[in-house]
């Protein structure tokens, strides 16, 4: 066990409100980031003195927009979509999809959605699309192919990767059956921060920083008193 | 340097193009088929801040990696195809669509553009035209001496010369649907291009499957709900100043820091 003192623990501190600050400040920046899951960041103790910053995805719903498009296609429970990028396979909730110029089904930036017919890439025809709640792709009436969907084990953190994909976990994600899908075209997920709390957890933020700081200037003026007054020569 | 504060400045400019792409809507109030755009964002990429560390001794505790995110940015301007209220205009040559489909226009240039704009027009060789004078489809010709046009829900348009003169059929108007109408790109004058987005136009006529049936005398307003808007525009606002209220906050802390030495 290090030997450890106030000051080690109150820069350990500046550096936790740091972290919080950068984390609050992404989620507010994402407010209206469609299929966006805010983060919330808290202390674990590290040694049993120090604070060290953690981070875990607020997994919860967003609130799903009605916007009639036929390709804005949103989750509402749980489950991802899977779609494919050049670094492997990701999980999107959803969004505002379109085709490309090989019909395939693709998100907004352009990567294919994976379905289970080919395990691969949906290919599309001419024509209207019915998205069914099972995520069933019909046109005219027949099932062309169904989305691939899945879920990480419960409790699982979740790599995010920008773009509002995450990163499959190594172990345990498993095919959503198709009774506990539940896929509603026409609509989009926004994003689930709240401003009001993400506003009071930087206020609270900035006072502790602030807190933590008068903490160090007076352990300073402590030791200064120490070495200035104890060290004089009788 | 802060990350928070440039992660903010993000914020900032989302917002910012948010409110920009309201205002064109609201610009757009009243203008014939227009459909409103809604700007959409995306988080930038995550940096790890520390990978997954064991805490303590035991081996069993430990934390996840943490990572934070470096703010948003504008991932597409989509428009929402919703049906515009028809309005009654009374006037024989307005025509609205109620359903999904769209008018085929010539342009100039031989291709073929979309619009929902049925505010039609006769020109000096008798074709119906838009309003900017481009040709309907394959051109329907109205001869000089007809008075009285009709427009049924099927695209049949027939015209009747003088007071209780027989109706004669002059042709039919199309209309072309899109697998995915939210692709289609805007070209200005209430016209849109097909795009590899949107899929190829599948043509038909009003009344068949998904195609909608024609109005007359009636015209398709704008969708854009003023209500909703203003409500969107205020939350643009309001997320505008939480990013700056970030800016501010970042920025004490770097003083409040600069503080520590005395």
């Amino acid at each position: 066990m290090p030997v450890l003192n106030g000051l080690d623990s109150a820069t350990a501190a500046l550096r936790y409100w740091e972290r919080k600050q950068d984390v609050v400040a992404n989620n507010l920046a994402n407010v209206s980031t469609d299929g966006f899951k805010q983060e919330r960041v808290f202390a674990t103790l590290l040694d049993g003195m120090r604070p060290a910053a953690a981070a875990s995805s607020d997994m919860t719903a967003g609130n799903l927009r009605q916007t009639g498009n036929t390709l804005d296609v949103a989750v509402n429970g749980p489950g991802f979509f899977v779609v494919s990028t050049p670094n492997g396979e990701r999980y999107t909730r959803g969004g505002s999809l379109r085709l490309n110029e090989k019909h395939q089904l693709v998100d907004r930036d352009g990567r294919q959605l994976l379905g289970v017919k080919h395990n691969g890439p949906l290919t599309l025809l001419d024509g209207p699309i019915d998205i069914d709640s099972q995520g069933n792709v019909k046109q005219g009436g027949q099932i062309v192919d169904t989305l691939r969907m899945e879920t990480a084990p419960k409790g699982t953190e979740l790599q995010h990767e920008g773009a509002t994909l995450w990163v499959p976990p190594a172990t345990g994600k498993t095919e959503l059956s198709l009774a506990d899908r539940s896929v509603k075209q026409g609509y989009i997920e926004e994003s689930n921060v709240n401003s009001m709390s993400a506003l009071i957890d930087m206020v609270a933020v900035q006072r502790s920083y602030s807190s933590v700081q008068k903490a160090i200037v007076t352990m300073d003026q402590a030791n200064e008193t120490v070495t200035t007054q104890l060290a004089k020569p009788l | 340097m802060n990350p928070a504060l440039s992660t903010a400045a993000t914020g900032m400019s989302a917002q910012q193009t948010r409110t920009e792409v309201i205002a064109n809507n609201l610009a757009n109030v009243n203008t014939t088929g227009f459909k409103r755009s809604r700007a959409q964002f995306e988080d930038l990429l995550y940096q790890t801040m520390q990978g997954p560390q064991v805490l303590a001794s035991s081996e069993t505790n430990t934390a996840p990696a943490i990572q934070v995110g470096r703010g948003t940015r504008l991932a597409a301007v989509s428009r929402l195809d919703t049906q515009g209220a028809l309005e009654q205009t009374g006037r024989s040559l307005d025509v609205g669509i109620n359903g999904e489909g769209y008018f085929p226009v010539q342009m100039p240039g031989g291709e073929t553009a979309y619009t929902r704009d049925g505010s039609f027009q006769i020109s000096d060789q008798g074709v119906l035209v838009t309003s900017d004078g481009h040709q309907i489809g394959a051109g329907i010709k109205i001869p000089s001496d007809v008075t009285a046009v009709t427009i049924s829900a099927t695209g049949v348009v027939s015209g009747s010369k003088g007071l209780g003169g027989e109706s004669t059929e002059l042709g039919r108007i199309e209309l072309a649907r899109f697998a995915n109408p939210s692709g289609l790109q805007a070209i200005g004058q209430n016209l849109f291009a097909a795009t590899p987005a949107s899929g190829e136009a599948t043509d038909g006529f009003p009344g068949d499957e998904g195609m909608g049936s024609l109005v007359q005398g009636n015209l398709e307003g704008s969708n854009v709900e003023i209500v909703q808007e203003m409500v969107d525009m205020i939350s643009a606002q309001r997320a505008y100043e939480l990013n700056s209220k970030a800016v501010k906050a970042a920025d004490e802390m770097s003083q409040t820091a600069t503080d520590l030495v005395r």
